[in-house]
């Protein structure tokens, strides 16, 4: 009796704690899964994730839509060189003229003005103020200038086709808010804004709770000016365990996932109500080829890096770890840049094209088990015969680094068994990100040049075909003991690229601007050290019960920034 | 007894020394703290020397251990980078109080701390409570009923539990309670977290949310405690004053609970004593899989994206705890047994 009454209290308790759950799910709030919690708000890099958050409560002077179609946010019209407010001085520079739409104001009901832009512009310029992500904009921008309250005139100190893309004022950021820590403490980097206290912004929502390890919540903005959000309340929850963030959405706990792998994809597919889509992404996986920076010698000819190519099957690859359908890239510049014809070559799978290749250039395969067809065995690697700068003999082994991502880890098995079949030796070498991606100093992998090929993904630019490129590729950038700060890794080294390149970023006509991207881009892509492997998508769960998965939500951001930028188009269920 | 109390308080000073700076050597040479900020072109290379600057990263090791310990508001130092000193330093060091800022949330370190801590002892302490009685419990009925079928049953599953690692043991209660129970129209649990994200933060909530990390901690450490408590059970039950009490006929209750358990709880307060400290630094798989925003979440956290003065602060709690409790054992130890003295 005793223990029949017991157990009756038990799951009264457990009902009841249940029930109450069930009861509280029926309001108008999204519950999104969120993989990282960012340390801070602060736009210093950090983790992408605090930058994912924007579009919540920061928005810019102007966006993208997938159409790469610009519309304006904050400002009151997109200058360009047709409405006259992008001009070019006699000097050859360029000067853009701004104006924000009349009436914007913070969330706290102040009035958002130029002098926000101008506050926002000193720290940009001045590292002391602030350590933020610059990009650019200290080393283009010559000038902002306060016309009025709403008109702010832009002068770059060289001609600046990117003036809507890159190097762009801005004015996210409350001055009066933001403005007395700087006064205080001479830097923004300790205001009590960026731990989440007091967050005033322009956007649908506004940060109203951050529970540190646990979630942050987003209420309605009462002074937005855009189009009305459909959920009055937000709440990214954090779950950084890739299990429990499928648990969540299988227990209707969160209402989107996103960002998770392509292997995800028919666990996710399967959950009851849940639709599940891709956006295009930007970072483009590759097998990138250290020829000019302390890799193996073999690299340095043209036909070695070909012939590994042609030794392995990209586009089975891709149909085989990411999806059916899975295009191999072909350049790292977004395809609006590719050369009209679109025929930048894709080095097919040929492995007796490889062979020979791999032969011509002194690899040889000294024994025959490549061709013998009575054994099953991983051929022996080739040796070297008469190969400048290598010794007689010296077998074709390579360093092949990686992440510890998965995809990525099960392309290099797969890379490493199509490369033994041409009688290429790999050394499978996966590592953390921050191993591989440190700086020179740190003694970074691809930073010192201690690899021979490596995986990894590369962001480009989708909205101009100057993205930095001589940053990545340039002949002055790679890093050494006396300059460690390049980025060139891979030591690829083009002086004909490079001076294209320049080009491309101070050339204002568009026409003429994308034939220099285009023949820069062969230029660069002929050196074949780059070779494409799959466009990462960005993964999206949608619960269809409490949101209404439209168009609006398919197209879950835009172009620049694919995440959440139009959040208030989302609409509840029903 | 307080010269011994005094003797191992100063005993824990070299050693605590010891650890500090074996730590502090292993966390400098684990990498760059702002190495991810390489990563990223849209750093500039001027911001990132200026924050190697402000945080002393390009300081020679061994001023950066003292800046650690007493601080550098008595030197001049090179806030710009430049190389030349040009500020005051303001930092106190641990040694006075001041156990730093976080490198990656720039917050003092005892907030970062203060965030987490409560919520890690909510947890442990709630655990250690649950184990405690329900040990307790299964260990004295197994060791009344030796090799018996139940006995038997409750040591297999002992086992089971021992054998099984907590992540999969979290798993898979989530997969039964959250999402089957679910499915299955019963009444579930929540997958984790410490509230739901549209509920209102309510006692009923957080007891909901805390029952499977509970369980999951709980069952491993049950399974050890409850095995360990039947051992020494046993052997005291055998002993001869228990044979005593029976024959002058004290009911059975009495004799368990007033002469045995007494005797044999000896060991097992030393044990719970041990694992105290356990429980402040955390759980760090069971906090990581229920997101239980504790002390072993952030640890992970931490570790991660490598913040030394985070790391630092908490391995010194933890090695302090660890002194400390290893003396209240001792402590405990001798005020429960008389035959125990500390001369």
């Amino acid at each position: 009796m005793k223990r029949t009454r017991l157990m009756l209290v038990l799951l009264a308790f457990v009902t009841a704690f249940s029930f109450g759950s069930l009861a509280s799910a029926q309001d108008n709030t999204l519950v999104i899964g969120w993989e990282q919690e960012p340390p801070l708000l602060n736009p210093r890099s950090d983790l992408a994730f605090a930058v994912l958050m924007q579009p919540f409560y920061a928005r810019g002077l102007w966006d993208w839509d997938l159409e790469r179609n610009i519309f304006p946010v904050m400002a009151a019209e997109i200058p360009t060189l047709d409405n006259g407010r992008v001009t070019t001085l006699e000097n050859g520079n360029t000067q853009v003229t701004i104006s924000l739409r009349e009436g914007l104001l913070w969330s706290d009901g102040e009035a958002i003005t130029v002098d926000d832009c101008l506050f926002w512009h000193e720290i940009l310029m001045d590292p002391t103020k602030g350590t933020i992500q610059r990009t650019s904009y200290p080393e283009v921008v010559e000038s902002l200038e306060k016309v009025d309250d709403l008109t702010m005139v832009v002068t770059y100190n060289r001609p600046w086709p990117d003036f809507q893309s890159q190097a762009v004022p801005v004015c996210s950021y409350p001055e009066h808010v933001l403005g007395p820590s700087l006064e205080a403490d001479g830097t923004i980097d300790n205001a009590p804004y960026f731990s989440g206290q007091g967050v005033v912004g322009y956007g649908p929502y506004v940060l109203s709770e951050w529970v540190v390890g646990d979630s942050m919540t987003f209420d309605v903005n009462p002074t937005w000016d855009g189009a009305a959000p459909g959920f009055n309340r937000v709440v990214l929850r954090f779950i950084t365990e890739t299990a429990q963030m499928q648990n969540a959405m299988q227990a209707g706990e969160i209402d989107v996932a996103f960002n998770w792998s392509d292997d995800q994809v028919a666990a996710y597919s399967a959950i009851e109500g849940t639709e599940v889509f891709s956006t295009p992404g930007v970072f483009g996986d590759a097998v990138w080829m250290n020829l000019g920076n302390g890799g193996n010698p073999a690299l340095a000819d043209i036909n070695v890096r070909r012939a590994i190519i042609h030794a392995t099957d990209r586009a089975a690859m891709a149909e085989a770890l990411v999806g059916p359908g899975i295009e191999v890239p072909r350049s790292w510049y977004p395809e609006q840049f590719w050369p009209a014809e679109s025929d930048l070559p894709l080095v097919e799978y040929n492995v007796d094209g490889a062979r020979e290749l791999l032969t011509a250039a002194g690899w040889i395969d000294d024994n025959g088990d490549e061709t013998d067809e009575n054994t099953e065995d991983t051929p022996t690697p080739r040796i070297a015969q008469d190969v400048a700068g290598v010794a007689d003999g010296t077998p074709l082994i390579l360093r092949f680094f990686t992440t510890t991502r998965q995809v990525r880890i099960d392309y290099q098995l797969l890379i490493q068994g199509y490369l033994n079949e041409v009688g290429i030796s790999t050394q499978l070498l996966p590592v953390p990100a921050t191993i591989l991606f440190a700086g020179f100093l740190e003694r970074g992998i691809l930073t010192t040049g201690d690899f021979d090929m490596a995986i990894f993904a590369l962001s480009s630019n989708p909205l101009s075909p100057f993205a930095d490129a001589p940053t990545w590729f340039g002949c002055d950038n790679i890093p050494s003991a006396e300059d460690p700060n390049g980025n060139n890794g891979w030591g690829v080294c083009s002086p004909e690229f490079d001076a294209l390149d320049l080009e491309v970023g101070s050339t204002l006509d568009p026409a003429e601007r994308l034939a220099k991207a285009q023949e820069a881009q062969e230029a660069l892509f002929g050196q074949q050290f780059w070779h494409g492997l799959y466009l990462r998508p960005t993964w999206y769960a949608i619960n269809t019960a409490r949101v209404t998965v439209d168009d609006n939500v398919r197209n879950v951001g835009t172009l620049s920034g694919n995440y959440f930028n139009q959040i208030e188009l989302w609409q509840p269920a029903g | 007894m307080t010269r011994y109390i005094l003797r191992r308080l100063l005993e824990a000073v070299p050693l605590l020394t010891l650890i500090t700076i074996f730590v502090f050597l292993l966390l400098q040479v684990s990498g760059d703290p702002l190495a991810y900020l390489a990563q990223d072109p849209r750093v500039r290379e001027g911001d990132r020397a200026l924050l190697r600057a402000r945080y002393g990263l390009d300081d020679p090791l061994p001023v950066r251990f003292v800046t650690w310990l007493v601080g550098d508001d008595w030197r001049v130092r090179d806030c710009n980078g430049d190389g030349t000193p040009d500020c005051p330093g303001v930092t106190q060091g641990i040694l006075r109080g001041d156990l730093g800022e976080s490198i990656r949330t720039r917050q003092p370190v005892e907030v970062v701390f203060a965030n987490a801590l409560p919520n890690t002892l909510l947890l442990g302490l709630t655990v250690q409570v649950v184990v405690i009685i329900v040990a307790l419990c299964l260990g004295i009925f197994t060791a009344l009923r030796p090799y018996s079928a139940v006995d038997n049953v409750l040591t297999g599953f002992s086992f089971i539990a021992f054998s099984m690692p907590v992540f999969l043991i979290a798993l898979l209660l989530v997969q039964v309670f959250a999402i089957q129970f679910r499915a299955w129209g019963l009444p579930f649990l929540p997958t984790g977290g410490m509230y739901d994200a549209r509920g209102d933060r309510s006692l009923d909530e957080l007891i909901r949310h805390m029952i499977l990390p509970v369980l999951s901690l709980s069952l491993i450490q049950i399974a050890g405690y409850s095995r360990y408590i039947r051992a020494t059970m046993l052997e005291v039950i055998n002993s001869d004053y228990i044979r005593t009490a029976r024959a002058k006929g004290l009911i059975n209750r009495r004799i368990v609970f007033l002469h045995a358990l007494k005797n044999a709880s000896l060991p097992i307060i030393t044990l719970i004593a041990l694992d105290i400290p356990g429980i402040l630094s955390g759980a760090v798989i069971t906090e990581t899989i229920f997101s239980w925003p504790g002390m072993g979440r952030l640890f992970i956290q931490s570790l991660e994206q490598l913040d030394p003065p985070v790391l630092m602060v908490f391995v010194l709690i933890t090695a302090v705890a660890v002194v400390l409790f290893q003396l209240v054992a001792d402590i405990l130890y001798a005020m429960l047994d008389p035959r125990v003295r500390y001369n």
